[in-house]
C-alpha cells in the first residue's frame, strides 16, 4: 500500500517513515503542499498523511487542491494536527479532509487511524 | 544508535537549523520587515521544534515553546502587534529556546522557573489580545445525539428473545463523500464492535431518470448488539464525519424497535425494481465506481516516476569524510608517482609523462569538488555570534552591536567546526578590552553603542575572517611591560608596533590581572592561536589606539591537501607551504647583517627580513656546508617576512595533511605533518609560528 | 617481520577469570618489560622515523601508520640507559594510550604470559634510577622480574620544556 507524506518537518518525515514503512507501506515524502501534488500528479497513492503548517503551500490549500481537481474523490487525506488547534483541524476537514491524526502520534494509533479510512 | 536517538538526533539538527532560521527572520523583522510571510515562517518554526519536543517528551521545551507559539499565532493572525516589546521579548525568547534545546540534547534538566517571566508574559499578551474564544483546554465536542431514554422493565419476560442493543440511524451528506470517506468503512467498524445488523434506507433514492451520479440518497439502519456497544465507542466510529451525515444513535428495546425496522422497510423501493425500470445502460453507483477503481489499482503497476523538484540531497558525512580521504591518498599516490620520473624517464616516455600531467590535473579538479561538497557557509558559526554579544553586552553592561558580512561564504566544513571556538574568543576579547563602557565613549565623542564588525571572504587561496571594534585599540604599553615582566619579551628589546599587538598571542600570556570571568578562564589567546595553527591558519592583530582593533584570520580554503616546497634540514625532510613562500635564494648569495639586538636579518630589496636556521632552532646537526644552504623567504600575511635557511631544497609537491596532535601533542615551530611519497613522515614548517617566535628577535641565531 | 595485527577481541573472550592478566613481554638489552594486550594495536618492524624537533632524545620521531600520524618512544632512552640504535630486527608495539596511539621501539618481542594479578607487586621504593616511576608494577615469570609498564608515564614529558 502506497501512502504519500507531506510535512515540512524532517523529524516529522522520518517518524513517520519508520513507523510506516515497519507496517508494510511504501513510503513517499513530500516537504509542502506544492510538491505534494506534483508527487500526486506523477504516482498512485491509497492514502495521504499531511500536516497543516508548512510553507509554500500549506496543508488546507493542499487539501482544496487536491479535491477540486476532480481525480482524487475517494483518496482519504489524514490531517495531522495538535491537540490544541481545533480549528485547523475543522478547517482542514471542511476543505475535504477525510480523517485525522493527533501528533505527537502514537504509532499504533496511526496505524489503526489509517485502517480506517482505508480499504 | 537505537531509532529513537537517530530520530532524536534528526531533530536536534533540525532544531539547530531552525535556529539559525529564527535568529535571522527576528533580525529581519526588528530592523522593520514584519512581512506575513515572516510571522509565518516563524510561527511554523516554533511549531516544529514544539511538535518534535512533544513526541520525545521533552517537558519544558514542549511547555514554553507552546506558550510561545500561541503567541506568534496570535501575531500571524494580527491580533497582537509585533512592537518593541514583543519582538525584544521573541528575540529573548528564542535565546530560551535554544538553551531549552540544548539541554534536552544534552539530557539536563534546567530550573523549573526558567523562562518563566517570558512565558507568563506571553500568557498575558495573548489573554488581553483575545476576543473570547481560546482554542486551549477545550474539550472534544460532544456528538448532538438525539438522545431519548427508554425505559426498560427488567423485570418482565418478553417473549422471544431479547437483545439489548443499539440503534444507529446513519444518513451521510454529499460532505462526507467528497472527503472521501465511505459509509462502508464506517459499518466496517461498528461491525468490529458487535453484531450488526444493517438495513438500507432507501426512499429517499428517485427513480431511475432523477438519479444523480453523485447525488447522496443511501442511509443506514444499523443495530448493534454486544457487550462492548455504548453509545461512546460508537460515537467514535462517526467522528472523522461529525457534521457531514445525520446520526442518531438510540438504545434498542428489543421488540418495539424491530417492528419499526420492519416497517420502513416494505415502503421503501428495492433497488432491484428501481433498476428493472429502465433498459438503458446505468451510470455507474459510487459503489460500482469504487468496485471498479479498485480492480484498476490491483491491476496496473504505478510508474516509477521521479519526484521532481529535489535539489538538494542528505548524504552523511562519515560518507563525504571517507571521499575526502580518498581523494587525498589518491593526490599523495599521484603526487609520488610525478616524483619517480627523473629526466632519464621522461624523455623516454613523453607519453607517460603527459599522461601523468593530465592525471595530476584531473587530480587536482576531483579535489576541489569534493572539498566543495563539504563546503558550508559560514552562517552557521556566525549565527551564534548575535547573541553571544547580547549576553557580553548584558554583563558588561556596555552597548554593543553586532554587524556581520559575508555570511555565505563557504568554507570547508571541519575548518568551520574549529572557527567556532577562535570567534568566539576573540569576540569576547572585543567586548571584554575593546568596547569601552558608554561614559567613557560618549566622553570620547564616539556614538555610545559600541560595533563589532564580523566579516568573511574569499581572498586568492584562502579565506579572510575579520573581526573589528571600533573600541579603544590595543594598550601597548600595558601590552608591552606585562611581556617584559614575563621574561617573553627582553628588557632592551625594540619592537614596532605591529609586533607589540601580535604579542597578544604570545605563549600564557594574558593582559589581564584577574582572569575575567568573560575571556579568562585560564585559556588566552595564544590557544585561539594554535588552533588556528592548528588548521593551518594564521591570526594578525592590528590596532588603532583610541579607534579600535582588526584581528584576521587566514584560514586555508581546504584543510585537506597542501602544495609544498619539500626541503632538508639536517638530513630530516621538512615541508614548506608554497603559499607562504616567495622566493629561495642561495645562502652564499643572500647578505646578512645584523640588528642593533644581535638578531640576523636578511636584506633584501632594502628590507630587512627576520632570519632563522631551522637546523640551529630544530636542534639539527649542520649537514651541509653553509655555502651550499639555502634561504626560502617566506611571507606571511602580506607584510611579516621571514627568511628561512635550511640544507636544500628537493622540490615541490602535493601533500596531505595529517594531524600531529592526534596522537602526540603541538611542537612549536611545526604546523602539522604529512606523508611524503615515499610513505614516510613529513613535518610541515610553520612559518607563521616562527615568525611570532622570540628566538627570531634575540641573539641565539649566530651565523 | 611483517607487521602483526592483534586481534584484541577474541584474546578478551579467551580470559574467563576476571582475576587473570595477559601480558606481552618484551625485550630491552638483559630486562624484561610488559604491557597489557588489551593495549596493544600492532607491532611492526622497525623502518625508520622522522626525527621531532624539540623533544626528549627519548622521542624517536614519528612514523606512518596507515595514514596516521603516530609518535615512537625509544623505551631504551625512557628508561636512561641511552639510545637504541634500531635495525630492520627491532620492534615497534603500536599500543593505545588513552585516546591516542603511540609506539614503543623495544628491541624484541618474546612471548605472552597469562598471569593473575595477584602476582602483580608493587615497585619498591628504593630504585633510584626513576625506573620505578614508569612502571606499574612487577611480576616474577619463571624466576624472571618482568616490570609492567605504566604508559601514561612513558609518554608523558615528551616535549623540551623550560
Amino acid at each position: 500500500m502506497r501512502i504519500l507524506t507531506v510535512d515540512d518537518s524532517r523529524t516529522m518525515l522520518s517518524m513517520l517513515q519508520h513507523t510506516l514503512s515497519s507496517a508494510g507501506f511504501e513510503v513517499s515524502q513530500a516537504e509542502d503542499g506544492q510538491q505534494g501534488l506534483d508527487i500526486l500528479s506523477k504516482e498512485e497513492f491509497d492514502v495521504v498523511i499531511t500536516d497543516i503548517n508548512m510553507p509554500v503551500m500549506d496543508g488546507i490549500e493542499f487539501i482544496k487542491n487536491v479535491r477540486s481537481s476532480g481525480k482524487y474523490q475517494s483518496l482519504p487525506i489524514l490531517i495531522l494536527t495538535t491537540e490544541s488547534s481545533r480549528e485547523k483541524r475543522d478547517q482542514g476537514r471542511a476543505a475535504g479532509g477525510t480523517g485525522w491524526i493527533v501528533k505527537p502520534f502514537d504509532p499504533e494509533k496511526l496505524i489503526s487511524v489509517i485502517n480506517r479510512v482505508v480499504h | 544508535m537505537s531509532d529513537l536517538d537517530e530520530f532524536k538526533a534528526t531533530y536536534f539538527d533540525e532544531c539547530s537549523e531552525l535556529l539559525i532560521e529564527l535568529e535571522e527572520q527576528f533580525v529581519a523583522i526588528e530592523e522593520g520587515d514584519k512581512s506575513s510571510d515572516r510571522m509565518n515562517a516563524v510561527f511554523r518554526a516554533i511549531h516544529s521544534v514544539k511538535g518534535g519536543a512533544g513526541a520525545f517528551g521533552f517537558a519544558g521545551l514542549v511547555g514554553f515553546a507552546h506558550e510561545f507559539e500561541t503567541l506568534l499565532d496570535y501575531v500571524r493572525n494580527d491580533k497582537i502587534e509585533m512592537n518593541e516589546e514583543v519582538i525584544t521579548l521573541c528575540i529573548r525568547s528564542n535565546d530560551l529556546i535554544a538553551d531549552f534545546v540544548e539541554a534536552a540534547k544534552v539530557g539536563e534538566e534546567l530550573d523549573e522557573d526558567y523562562g518563566a517571566k517570558e512565558k507568563a508574559r506571553f500568557i498575558s499578551l495573548v489573554k488581553e489580545n483575545s476576543d473570547g474564544e481560546n482554542d486551549d483546554g477545550e474539550p472534544m465536542e460532544e456528538f448532538d445525539i438525539d438522545f431519548t431514554p427508554v425505559m426498560v422493565n427488567v423485570e418482565e419476560d418478553v417473549a422471544g428473545a431479547t437483545k439489548d442493543g443499539w440503534l444507529v440511524k446513519f444518513t451521510p451528506h454529499r460532505e462526507l463523500y467528497a472527503s472521501a470517506n465511505d459509509p462502508l468503512l464506517l459499518l466496517r467498524e461498528l461491525a468490529e464492535i458487535g453484531e450488526i445488523e444493517v438495513k438500507a434506507v432507501l426512499n429517499n433514492v428517485p427513480t431511475l431518470p432523477d438519479f444523480e451520479p453523485f447525488g447522496v440518497y443511501c442511509a443506514w439502519e444499523i443495530s448493534i448488539f454486544g457487550e462492548a456497544a455504548n453509545e461512546k465507542i460508537i460515537t467514535e466510529v462517526f467522528e472523522f464525519v461529525d457534521g457531514d451525515c445525520d446520526l442518531e444513535i438510540s438504545q434498542i428495546v428489543a421488540q418495539e424497535s424491530e417492528e419499526l425496522l420492519d416497517e420502513e422497510l416494505e415502503d421503501a423501493p428495492s433497488f432491484a425494481d428501481l433498476a428493472a425500470a429502465i433498459p438503458v445502460d446505468v451510470p455507474a453507483t459510487k459503489k460500482e465506481k469504487s468496485a471498479t477503481k479498485k480492480a484498476d489499482n490491483s491491476a496496473k503497476k504505478p510508474a516509477k516516476a521521479p519526484v521532481a523538484g529535489v535539489q538538494s540531497i542528505r548524504v552523511d558525512l562519515d560518507k563525504v569524510d571517507r571521499v575526502v580521504n580518498m581523494v587525498g591518498e589518491l593526490v599523495i599516490t599521484q603526487s609520488m608517482l610525478t616524483q619517480q620520473m627523473d629526466d632519464h624517464l621522461k624523455h623516454q616516455y613523453q607519453e607517460l609523462v603527459r599522461g601523468l600531467e593530465v592525471l595530476a590535473t584531473t587530480t587536482r579538479g576531483l579535489q576541489d569538488s569534493v572539498m566543495a561538497i563539504r563546503a558550508q557557509p559560514v552562517k552557521s558559526v556566525f549565527s551564534r555570534m548575535p547573541r553571544l554579544v547580547r549576553e557580553l553586552a548584558n554583563k558588561t553592561e556596555k552597548k554593543i552591536k553586532l554587524e556581520t558580512v559575508g555570511e555565505n561564504t563557504e568554507i570547508d566544513k571541519t575548518v568551520i567546526e574549529q572557527l567556532s571556538d577562535p570567534l568566539t574568543h576573540m569576540i569576547r576579547n572585543s567586548a571584554d578590552h575593546g568596547i569601552e563602557s558608554v561614559e567613557t565613549r560618549i566622553a570620547n565623542g564616539k556614538p555610545e553603542t559600541g560595533t563589532i564588525r564580523l566579516s568573511a571572504e574569499q581572498a586568492g587561496g584562502s579565506i579572510l575572517i575579520i573581526i573589528e571594534d571600533d573600541g579603544a585599540g590595543i594598550n601597548r604599553e600595558r601590552v608591552l611591560q606585562l611581556a617584559r615582566d614575563k621574561g617573553v619579551v627582553g628588557e632592551d628589546q625594540q619592537l614596532s608596533d605591529e609586533q607589540i599587538d601580535n604579542l597578544i598571542f604570545a605563549p600564557g600570556f594574558s593582559t589581564v590581572e584577574e582572569v575575567s570571568d568573560l575571556s579568562g578562564r585560564g585559556v588566552g589567546m595564544d590557544v585561539v592561536l594554535s588552533n588556528i595553527n592548528k588548521i593551518g591558519g594564521s591570526v594578525l592583530v592590528k590596532s588603532w589606539p583610541g579607534k579600535g582593533t582588526r584581528m584576521t584570520l587566514r584560514l586555508p580554503l581546504t584543510l585537506a591537501v597542501l602544495d609544498v616546497m619539500l626541503v632538508k634540514v639536517g638530513g630530516c625532510p621538512y615541508v614548506i607551504p608554497l603559499s607562504s613562500i616567495v622566493e629561495t635564494i642561495q645562502n652564499s648569495r643572500a647578505d646578512f647583517g645584523q640588528l642593533p639586538t644581535g638578531a640576523k636579518v636578511l636584506q633584501v630589496r632594502g628590507e630587512y627580513v627576520h632570519s632563522i636556521d631551522l637546523a640551529t632552532r630544530f636542534e639539527l646537526p649542520n649537514e651541509v656546508d653553509n655555502k651550499d644552504r639555502f634561504v626560502v623567504l617566506c611571507e606571511t600575511d602580506g607584510t611579516n617576512k621571514l627568511a628561512i635557511i635550511v640544507d636544500s631544497i628537493i622540490g615541490q609537491q602535493q601533500v596531505v595533511i595529517k594531524s600531529l596532535e592526534e596522537n602526540f601533542e603541538r611542537i612549536e615551530g611545526i604546523a602539522g605533518g604529512t606523508i611524503l611519497g615515499d610513505g614516510s613522515v613529513g613535518l610541515i614548517v610553520d612559518v607563521q609560528g616562527l615568525r611570532n617566535d622570540p628566538s627570531v628577535h634575540r641573539k641565539a641565531n649566530a651565523a | 617481520m611483517e607487521a602483526l595485527h592483534i586481534n584484541n577481541d577474541s584474546n578478551e573472550s579467551e580470559i574467563a577469570e576476571a582475576n587473570s592478566l595477559q601480558l606481552i613481554a618484551f625485550s630491552i638489552g638483559e630486562e624484561t618489560y610488559s604491557v597489557e594486550i588489551t593495549t596493544v594495536r600492532e607491532i611492526r618492524a622497525w623502518n625508520g622515523a622522522t626525527p621531532l624537533p624539540n623533544t626528549r632524545e627519548f622521542v624517536r620521531g614519528v612514523i606512518n601508520l596507515r595514514g596516521t600520524i603516530v609518535p615512537i618512544f625509544d623505551l631504551r632512552a625512557r628508561f636512561g640507559e641511552g639510545q637504541t640504535s634500531p635495525t630492520k630486527t627491532h620492534v615497534v608495539v603500536v599500543m593505545s594510550v588513552g585516546e591516542k596511539f603511540v609506539g614503543i621501539l623495544v628491541d624484541a618481542v618474546s612471548d605472552i604470559l597469562t598471569i593473575s594479578k595477584d602476582d602483580v607487586h608493587p615497585v619498591p621504593e628504593s630504585n633510584s634510577s626513576g625506573d620505578g616511576e614508569l612502571l606499574r608494577g612487577i611480576i616474577t615469570h619463571n624466576s624472571r622480574m618482568v616490570g609492567l609498564i605504566d604508559l601514561q608515564a612513558i609518554v608523558a614529558g615528551a616535549k623540551l620544556e623550560d
